[in-house]
């Protein structure tokens, strides 16, 4: 059984993937921010303990997932993001961020954007930092919408690709 | 991650940019490859963690403070009821840590803080003790605390800790840089993995998710000692010297050599807009400023209200059609002219709500009434303002809990963009609606016009409809500082141009614009 030390832990060491889920199920991740402050609340009120930290994952997933879903429905009035078995398949094969080494791909992830070009960089900036969708970003850069997905697509895997190179040297230094 | 074309077409998903036969194409390609599916999570991992590091590279240059964009106001409400729940419930279910009570003598108190945020509960004031033994979980923003040994930690967002004594600072997550001088040498900083002594120094500690702790010695000598592990013998100790790094196992094992990082060590909270001082009206609520208090170069400098340099409204045009919060904060009378509201010394009066405008300006603004006027606001300051270090303007808006928490964004510019000047837009104030040193602001009369206001003489001329405000704001501040609007050190400037980002439904609210003078402090 969790205590509610390490269940609070717990939420606080995994805040980054589990809002990456919520984030996936919203596609907005103001939502998700939110909801994964409810699902706090939630699981530290909660009268019966967790008997791991699987048991605390899997029930933030799923309770985050069902609240992002009401709140996008009472909004929109429907919800158009990935169907409920997709999403319970993706709860399912999320990484775990301590046994995947998530830490160690922050770090890199760091270093290699800092390797980025510029106009990269800038593309990013728009787009993860300032929030602004695929189109809002081409009408800021003055291209079409299309280049623009295909370049985030780029840097992605670029990155990915520059994140792997760091941590194979990381791990034959 | 390597299919380019399935990476394009989960961010078109993501963005909701993809027609419904391609949505139901994307969703069926996850459901047949679970290679597909576990790129697909590996995506989104890597998508929040470049969101979270473009935030925090932002809030960590000086430069070019946090920009935190919130797109989608409507989450007000939750947010707000989520705070207070959290701080109902949270509070009352973080009791199990053992909370001795502390003597004034070995209390650890809070510095300063800069747009910090914990979870569940409100930020400590300056200069209030923090609690002994209570979990403090920093979710946003960055604290610093003093030890009676004067020793000092800044703690920077997302970390968990606790104090454990007056010489004892438990970092379960996060990441921690550390001042003892000579007298503090012996304070300690306990991670899950090591315990790190100080022998007189400036290091910095890394704790990861997965319990690693990473140690970066800047200047003096650290003893890092594995924790016990139940064995009776004495834990291994490794000492880092200045400039020597290394990242301890969460398991038993040796300490590995890593890149010295010296950039990472943050020796102290960014220059900001500390405090300020207000007369209390009849209702208890801020009045008149008294006094500022900003960091500038590092160091704390107070203003008195005699000090600074006052900002006349010179140009004034709201977004097209009549604006239902109205333009002017005043008391149950309107001065004359209506423009002063901006410039008295009150921080319940102002001109609120101009126009704003998505993109920031990179080009002259056009002042005059008609089409071609630029929406915003313009102000001349009745003297040059020459840039110091840190924040050279101060500006000052009414803000209540269904508004942005972390203030209205806005761009602030030149009136002239010759040479390298530029647009700054601040999208995160120094002090937010978490922040214990934004007051309360009195009561207040908000007065709204039916007609559009397209320049400063419909703002003087429209007529009016008045309503009673009575409570729920507070005032918010935050520090322009000259050199990120590109002027040189010593440059001075005599007119400013400001305008909503116009990022939500919400406008800008200023009550209280004003300038520095050039190093005179009380």
């Amino acid at each position: 059984m969790l205590t509610a030390k390490e269940t609070t832990t717990l939420l606080l060491s995994e805040r980054l993937a589990l809002t990456a889920y919520l984030a996936t199920v919203a596609r907005d991740y103001q939502i998700a921010e939110d909801v994964y402050q409810d699902v706090c609340v939630k699981a530290i009120v909660r009268r019966e303990p967790f008997e791991s930290a699987a048991h605390l994952r899997n029930w933030a997933r799923a309770a985050g997932r069902n609240r992002a879903i009401d709140l996008l429905r009472a909004r929109d009035g429907r919800y158009e993001g990935l169907d409920e078995d997709v999403l319970a398949a993706l709860a399912d094969a999320w990484p775990d961020p301590a046994a995947d080494g998530w830490g160690r791909r922050r770090e890199a992830l760091a270093r290699c954007m800092a390797e980025l070009t510029p106009n990269n960089r800038e593309i990013l900036k728009l787009r993860y930092f300032e929030g602004r969708s695929g189109r809002e970003v081409a009408e800021a850069l003055g291209r079409k919408v299309e280049t623009v997905y295909q370049a985030l697509a780029r840097i992605h895997k670029t990155l990915g690709a520059c994140i792997s190179l760091r941590l194979a040297a990381e791990g034959n230094a | 991650m390597n299919d380019l074309e399935f990476l394009e077409r989960a961010i078109r998903f993501q963005d909701g940019a993809s027609s419904p036969d391609e949505a139901a194409a994307f969703q069926a390609e996850l459901r047949s490859d679970p290679g597909k599916l576990r790129a697909f999570a590996d995506l989104q991992m890597q998508t929040t963690l470049i969101r979270e590091l473009t935030r925090r590279q932002a809030y960590q240059r000086e430069d070019q403070p946090a920009d935190s964009p919130r797109p989608f106001r409507r989450r007000l409400p939750l947010a707000a009821a989520a705070a207070a729940l959290i701080a109902a419930l949270l509070g009352a279910a973080l009791v199990w840590m053992d909370r001795r009570p502390v003597t004034q003598d070995d209390a650890v108190r809070l510095a300063g803080s800069s747009r910090a945020r914990f979870l569940g509960q409100a930020v400590p004031g300056v200069g209030e003790a923090l609690e002994r033994g209570c979990d403090y979980m920093l979710t946003e923003g960055l604290v610093e605390l003093v030890f009676p040994t004067g020793a000092s930690a800044v703690l920077e967002a997302p970390a968990s800790f606790r104090v454990e004594g007056p010489e004892v600072l438990a970092l379960e997550i996060g990441r921690c840089s550390v001042h003892a001088p000579g007298n503090a040498a012996g304070f300690r900083v306990e991670t899950p993995a090591t315990r790190v002594v100080d022998r007189g120094t400036r290091f910095l500690v890394n704790v990861h998710e997965t319990n690693e702790t990473e140690v970066q010695v800047i200047e003096g000598a650290a003893d890092v000692y594995r924790r016990p592990d139940g064995e009776a013998k004495p834990p291994p100790r490794t000492r880092l010297v200045e400039n020597q790094a290394r990242r301890f196992a969460a398991e038993v094992g040796g300490a590995t050599a890593i890149g010295f990082r010296p950039e990472l060590y943050r020796p102290q909270l960014p220059d900001r807009v500390v405090s300020y001082r207000a007369e209390p009206r009849a209702d208890g609520g801020a009045g008149r400023l008294r006094s500022v208090t900003v960091q500038r170069g590092g160091a704390n400098q107070t203003y008195a209200i005699e000090r600074l340099i006052p900002a006349r409204l010179t140009w004034f045009r709201a977004d097209p059609g009549p604006n239902p919060n109205g333009h002017l904060a005043s008391g149950p009378a309107l001065p004359d002219p209506r423009r002063d509201l901006l410039s008295d010394d009150a921080l319940d009066t102002g001109v609120i709500n101009p126009g704003g405008s998505r993109e920031p300006l990179r080009s002259d603004p056009v002042l005059s009434a008609g089409e071609e006027g630029t929406p915003g606001m313009a102000v001349r300051f009745d003297e040059p303002v020459v840039n110091g270090p840190g924040p050279d303007v101060v500006m000052f808006e009414l803000q209540c809990l269904a508004n942005p928490l972390d203030g209205d964004a806005f761009h602030v510019s030149p009136l002239s963009f010759q040479g390298s000047r530029r647009t700054r837009s601040i999208r995160a104030w120094d002090l937010t609606m978490n922040s214990p040193e934004a007051l309360r602001a009195a009561g207040f009369d908000l007065y709204r016009s039916p007609e559009p206001i397209l320049g400063l003489d419909d703002l003087e001329s429209s007529p009016l409809i008045r309503t009673r405000i009575r409570g729920g704001f507070r005032t918010l501040a935050v520090g322009i500082d000259l050199s990120d609007m590109g002027f040189a050190e010593g440059e001075s400037l005599q007119d400013l141009f400001i305008q909503d980002a116009a990022d939500d439904e919400q406008r800008v609210d200023p009550v209280m614009i004003i300038g520095l003078p050039h190093g005179v402090t009380e």
